[in-house]
């Protein structure tokens, strides 16, 4: 636009009441003349309030610079040798303004000193400059740590990113072959990557997602979050909500929390809606169209911790029988496997054998989320059941044996026919990826690490502990024995059923947990009658999540 | 009816969320700042006298949008002798922009926190004298000695610097200006 600078002081003297009326006319005459000049005008307003009201609300000035008196001074020298701005020639009107007439510049003494300052200043210049010549190029400024990241295999080989590595706003891509990273930015805001994926970080509080998925927390002082995707931005608002963005471009937005408000302008269609809590739409890149989809609770990877190789993916229940096997409790565990009452340590394969229990608690140290395992056996009733000394003060005085490992699943093994039969209770099979079992034959105890969990699951909290407890009975099997039931948290029984042995029945338990909780003990008794057909299953054993802000 | 108090603090949500761009709005309107705050004083006032024609989970911002509009008009037209004016059909074709750039808003106010930071220290300098301690030009231009013409051109600069910026930001963002 010609005169650019001409028609903006125009404006500021307008707004502040101080434009001629020559000038007037002529910024009347432009706004007359020139189709988009009322575009412009109203544009340079709403940005002349917003820097108004930026300014009212304070933005980084150094308090020792405004403090410096001479920065004026230094302003108003500038201003005399400033270009000057062409203005386009009018008739003289009347002017409301008055011509001020700058004095000449005043000769400058210099000193030695001064000469010694210039030429020591001109070196640390030359320094500079080649410092800025030969430093690692970083593109932008700080914003983001890549805080954790699992089996990532990054496009470009030679330059992976390490876990606590600093990243930068910028035009930098960073591609993401396969794995995940979880970001967290320096307004707490944290977003899960998973590859395949190309995105880069715009700014402290935007990032460009140009394919793969992310998801993304947004803590409510980092409100107003964005996900730039090709076609569209998803603008938090108090969020927890997910980003797919396809090769096609198309994008799909989940949100699980809070609102998000959705922006796009394809083909003049725009859109700009609100989405809410538990709505997912999907944008049509070769339409612009956007629709309704269903909502994938179980799509994003919400949270990934490395030590653990946990991957949560909003799963609202953790299955404890999967970590016996080994797994992360979202079903990486080995059915079958289990841990050790004699060691402490995994083991898969299978040794029924009645045997004298260890004495005394057993760390796990393999597996993070389980504290320990215990042989419950108690002459005065205390029982260890923790690595921090928690007692439990109603420990049975069992036969102190034990028959087989904890496990995830099981068989039960037919004696006469040496053989073994899968676990059935009800006429199904439970010790399965869809029917889960924590399979204790007594006498063993576990104790689970609900601080270790918690770790893992940031922002989460665990909630509640659930499960079904019943007997497993062989084929044709006529004698009954007695068990004792117990379920503790920090040693103190929240649960329990003495000398239970009515087959077929269900022990419905549900135990309430608070963030105060920091262990969860199972323990399966002999009931005093010996550990002869004592097969007891905590079915689909889980703890409750629910996601914090 | 008196209002009750979960009603008044709905107000006061709604009001203060749409505050800078009914001000931006009326600015546009009346182009001179003193006219827009004493009309954007008037206009709240008359949005909470008819507070209670408004039904809750409306559209605040246009309600509020059309008052504003009609007061502005209502002003121009009264003043219209003793004010410099543009035709007619430039106040009549405002409003709509207005609204679309206003709502289009969100990522220029990004881009701008952005900028304002890579002002020099006299430009900020300057901006917080004019804005934050409110001086108007004459006042500040007798506290520093200098030229109302100089000062003019300052600002000018300072606000051209930031526009420019603000383009190259959203270009950096690929994001439309």
């Amino acid at each position: 636009m010609k005169d650019q600078h001409k028609i903006d002081e125009y404006l500021i003297r307008l707004l502040n009441n101080e434009i001629s009326e020559s000038d007037f006319i002529q910024l009347k005459e432009w706004i007359a003349n020139n189709p988009n000049a009322i575009h412009y005008y109203c544009m340079f307003l709403s940005d002349y309030v917003t820097v108004r009201r930026q300014v009212e609300l304070g933005f980084d000035i150094q308090d020792d610079m405004l403090a410096d008196p001479e920065i004026l001074t230094v302003l108003a020298e500038y201003e005399k040798i400033a270009p000057a701005i062409e203005v386009p020639k009018k008739a003289s009107q009347r002017e409301l303004i008055q011509k001020v007439v700058y004095p000449p510049r005043e000769k400058r003494n210099v000193s030695k000193f001064n000469i010694l300052l210039l030429t020591m200043n001109a070196a640390a210049i030359f320094f500079l400059v080649l410092f800025i010549s030969f430093a690692p190029l970083k593109g932008g400024i700080e914003v983001a740590t890549l805080t954790d990241s699992i089996d990532v295999k990054w496009a470009d080989a030679n330059n992976t990113i390490k876990n606590g590595a600093r990243l930068y706003s910028g035009k930098t891509s960073y591609v993401l072959r396969e794995g995940l990273v979880k970001l967290k930015f320096d307004n707490n805001t944290q977003v899960t990557i998973e590859g395949p994926a190309d995105f880069h970080i715009l700014d402290d509080d935007m990032i460009k997602l140009n394919y793969g998925q992310l998801y993304s927390q947004v803590p409510p002082e980092a409100y107003g979050f964005q996900i730039c995707t090709r076609y569209a931005k998803i603008i938090d608002m108090g969020t927890e909500f997910g980003v797919k963005e396809g090769i096609d471009a198309n994008t799909k937005v989940h949100v699980f929390k809070g609102q998000v408000n959705l922006i796009s302008n394809i083909l003049s269609k725009k859109i700009n809606i609100d989405m809410l809590a538990g709505s997912a739409r999907e944008l049509n890149s070769a339409t612009g169209e956007l629709k309704e989809i269903p909502i994938e609770n179980n799509l994003f990877a919400r949270q990934i911790d490395s030590t653990t190789d946990f991957i949560w993916r909003g799963q609202n229940s953790l299955n404890l029988a999967d970590i016996v096997g080994g797994g992360n409790g979202l079903g990486t565990g080995a059915i079958g496997k289990g841990i050790s009452l004699t060691h402490g340590s995994s083991v898969s394969d299978f040794n029924w054998t009645a045997r004298q229990g260890k004495k005394g608690y057993l760390n796990v140290s393999e597996l993070p989320f389980i504290d320990g395992v215990v042989v419950p056996d108690s002459e005065d009733g205390t029982l260890q059941v923790s690595s921090q000394g928690h007692i439990f003060r109603e420990c049975p005085n069992t036969s102190g044996l034990y028959f087989d490992e904890i496990r995830n699943g099981g068989l039960i093994r037919i004696t006469d026919a040496k053989s073994t039969v899968p676990m059935l209770f009800d006429n199904e099979q439970y010790g399965t990826s869809e029917k889960p079992l924590l399979f204790m034959h007594a006498n063993a105890g576990i104790t689970f690490n609900l601080n270790a969990i918690r770790d893992s699951l940031s922002g989460i909290s665990v909630t509640a502990f659930h499960s079904r407890c019943f007997l497993f009975a062989k084929p044709n099997m006529t004698k009954i024995n007695k068990n004792d039931i117990f379920v503790l948290v920090d040693g103190e029984a929240k649960f329990k059923k003495i000398g239970f042995d009515q087959y077929g029945v269900v022990l419905n338990i549900d135990i309430p947990l608070t963030e105060g909780d920091h262990y969860l003990t199972l323990i399966a008794a002999d009931g005093g009658d010996s550990i002869v057909l004592d097969w007891v299953g905590f079915a689909e054993p889980c703890l409750l999540f629910e996601a914090n802000r | 009816m008196p209002h009750s108090i979960d009603r008044k603090k709905y107000f006061f949500e709604q009001y203060n969320q749409i505050q800078s761009h009914l001000y931006a709005f009326i600015l546009m309107m009346v182009h001179n700042e003193c006219d827009a705050e004493d009309l954007l004083q008037e206009t709240s006032v008359i949005l909470w006298e008819r507070f209670e024609e408004f039904a809750r989970g409306a559209n605040f911002k246009a309600w509020a949008f059309a008052i504003a509009k009609n007061r502005t008009f209502v002003f121009l037209r009264k003043n219209k002798k003793l004010r410099l004016s543009f035709m007619d059909e430039v106040y009549e074709k405002i409003p709509a922009i207005a609204v679309q750039i206003l709502e289009d808003q969100i990522y220029r106010v990004k881009a701008l926190k952005h900028c304002i930071n890579k002002l020099s220290p006299n430009d900020q300098q300057l901006l917080r004298m004019r804005y934050k301690e409110n001086n108007v030009p004459k006042v500040l231009s007798q506290k520093t000695g200098r030229s109302l013409n100089g000062l003019y051109k300052s600002l000018t600069r300072v606000h051209s610097l930031l526009r420019d910026c603000i383009m190259r930001t959203l270009h950096l963002w690929e994001i439309p200006s």
